[in-house]
């Protein structure tokens, strides 16, 4: 098997933010010591609600942010001790989609100028290579040869979005870090968004950070799933064993939420109380523990360790109970890995 | 019938050069009944329920056959009667709740103005009302809520006031237009779960617009698929789901990830809607459509009855989801 692309071990980033005058500073622990792994040509989805971290754990896998803590590796280079020059040639191998194709796009350049500034930028190709380039790749993507004169405004959401995943993969990155991408699009359109982001990755073996809340997509992009909650991961296994068993009862809580038109594929409504507590005034143990049906004492003092329970990592004092729950009983600790 | 629309047209633009952003929608929703208006952006899902309900201003231009709300004529209507219906006997949430609420007063005053404008309630009577309504939607601490801005409240949150103020003259027909659309999933299953118990407490119907298929499959009766202006299909819930008439209905469905799970590639429906310039002159899905013919391109189709669904297609799709010899 090869090696990751990406290691993240115990990658935290606090913001330190004031809470007005005479009151001083406080800390948000928006991404806290958050591991996961990524291996060449494959796809992790990050899922979660608004104010999870996903979009923090964006900013830092992009270098768009220097980490807090944690070791981060991208393509063996360990980013908090790489020099300049080791971060500047690291940089074009992880480019982003962002979510919103209206915003993301500079609506006084052309799509070909769009195109063309990356290669300016990072490469010393002349200015007919780089043409050819940002043919190629405009053909790659499924918009025709006249696009390049155009500007944003003359396209479509589904249309930008492929002139930003063009952007984005024009340099030939290792890593496409994607920020919901397609959840300002309409469903006929994300079909063929997320068709183009498959085709991209079975011919460039592009490997995928997939951020979303929408668990229907994901389950259909993904190989790895990692499941966060107030900047923490809650579970992380790959797609089938956390599909076909979710044990941290926010997972279930997600699955069981998003709505599905198969009758036969709906589970039981789990109802959570209330919505995510303030993240300047985070709750002692278990963070999920405020709306968490299965919440006992032990959930309330204790935090819970990520640890491997029936073939992925969960962070639940009670991941066995909910697991037998389903009829499934959880050999005795240490024998699954 | 509560609603009862037949025909209804509505277009923007000067007169040399109009566009028809609806054309030719007919719409019947009964008593106590939740329907789902579903369809792309552009596709005039809003812009009908606006023009229902008499929102839509110069220079867009409203015409209709007709247009009855609880048997009362809202076409010929005088704008004095109309206001006292619209906001008070139906009534709408949209999408970003939070900039539908003014930033400026509390959530209590902009639930007392309301009352007080539909329902002649003042001063503690009115703040009794309020406080009522914030716990029926569920706001937990709801008397301290009274004093809050609509800064201070999280998305669910402002969607919950709301419909507070959707609720506040016990409405007979409540239409949310895509209500959850800005929220988290767990958030959207709390906003529908409350919509669908207000609407049986009250008796409401309830028109839900929205593009997600799957929250009209988990709680709409009817379901009318909207594209390119034009109602292309209506339908019971669940049988639309299993047997679509309609193409595009049919490629709607079939481009959701949850209906290729294990697939490699997703089923897409090639193409954009069509813009106000290339409008095909026959059947508006023609340049799209896997089922296309010739006959497709000469005349516009009409809606036609295939069992209890309507599907505006000159060959509607069988049982087994195949045009019809």
């Amino acid at each position: 098997m090869s090696e990751p692309i990406l290691i993240a071990e115990d990658l935290s980033r606090f913001y330190t933010v004031r809470r007005g005058l005479m009151r001083g500073t406080a800390t948000v622990k928006a991404l806290n010591g958050v591991s996961f792994s990524l291996l060449p040509g494959r796809t992790l989805a990050v899922v979660g609600e608004s104010g999870c971290g996903k979009s923090t754990l964006a900013r830092q896998l992009t270098l768009v942010e220097t980490p807090s803590g944690g070791h981060l590796k991208i393509a063996g280079v360990d980013v908090a001790v790489a020099d300049h020059a080791a971060l500047k040639a690291l940089r074009p191998q992880v480019q982003m989609v962002f979510q919103n194709p209206y915003a993301s796009l500079n609506p006084r350049k052309t799509v070909g100028a769009t195109l063309e500034e990356p290669l300016k930028l990072n490469t010393a190709l002349s200015q007919a290579e780089r043409r050819e380039r940002v043919a190629q790749m405009i053909e790659i993507v499924g918009l025709r040869p006249e696009h390049v004169r155009r500007y944003p405004h003359m396209f479509s959401g589904g249309q930008r979005q492929r002139v930003a995943i063009a952007r984005a993969m024009i340099l030939q990155p290792r890593i496409v870090v994607a920020d919901e991408p397609t959840s300002a699009l309409d469903v006929s359109i994300q079909a063929q968004i997320l068709n183009l982001f498959m085709d991209l990755q079975q011919q460039l073996g592009t490997s995928y950070v997939f951020i979303s809340h929408n668990l229907a997509v994901v389950e259909h992009v993904a190989d790895d799933v990692m499941v966060m909650y107030f900047g923490s991961t809650v579970e992380y296994g790959d797609r089938q064993t956390l599909y076909s068993l979710p044990l941290h009862p926010y997972t279930r809580a997600l699955l069981s939420a998003t709505p599905t038109i198969r009758a036969e594929d709906r589970r039981a409504k789990i109802k959570l109380q209330g919505e995510l507590p303030s993240p300047l005034n985070p709750p002692g143990g278990c963070a999920f523990h405020t709306r968490c049906p299965y919440a006992i004492e032990r959930c309330r003092a204790e935090t819970p360790p990520l640890r491997p329970v029936l073939g992925r990592l969960v962070a639940c004092h009670r991941a066995e109970d909910v697991a037998a729950e389903e009829g499934v009983n959880v050999p005795l600790q240490g024998a699954v890995a | 019938m509560l609603l009862d629309i037949k025909n209804l047209s509505v277009t923007f633009g000067s007169g040399r050069d109009p566009f028809r952003a609806v054309s030719g929608v007919d719409l019947q929703v009964a008593a106590g009944e939740i329907v789902g208006i579903v369809g792309e952006s552009g596709s005039g899902k809003s812009v009908t329920m606006l023009a229902a309900m008499g929102l839509i201003d110069a220079p867009g231009r409203v015409t209709a056959d007709h247009l009855s709300f609880a048997g009362r004529d809202l076409l010929s209507m005088k704008p004095r009667e109309k206001r006292a219906i619209v906001g008070a006997e139906i009534s709408m949430i949209f999408q970003d709740a939070q900039s539908s609420l003014n930033p400026a007063y509390t959530v209590g005053a902009q639930l007392m103005e309301t009352l007080a404008e539909h329902q002649n309630l003042k001063g503690a009577a009115a703040r009794a009302r309020a406080l009522e309504l914030l716990e029926q939607v569920e706001i937990p601490d709801a008397r301290s809520r009274l004093a809050a801005y609509p800064h201070q409240l999280s998305g669910g949150m402002s969607q919950r006031v709301m419909i507070a103020m959707a609720i506040a003259c016990n409405p007979k027909l409540l239409i949310a237009d895509e209500p959850t659309t800005a929220l988290d999933v767990t958030v959207q299953a709390q906003i529908m779960e409350l919509l669908v118990s207000l609407q049986r407490s009250h008796d409401m119907a309830l028109i839900l617009i929205t593009h997600d298929l799957a929250v009209v499959a988990e709680v709409a009766h009817r379901v009318a698929v909207m594209y390119a202006g034009e109602i292309v299909e209506t339908a019971p819930v669940p049988q639309v789901f299993a047997t679509p008439r309609h193409p595009y209905t049919q490629a709607l469905l079939a481009s959701i990830p949850e209906h290729s799970k294990g697939a490699s590639r997703l089923n897409t429906l090639p193409g954009v809607v069509p813009g106000r310039y290339d409008r095909p002159s026959g059947c508006l899905l023609v340049p799209r459509c896997p089922y296309a013919e010739d006959a497709c391109s000469r005349a516009h189709p009409e809606l036609v009855l295939v069992g209890d669904a309507q599907a505006r297609c000159i060959k509607p799709l069988d049982d087994q989801g195949r045009p019809q010899p």
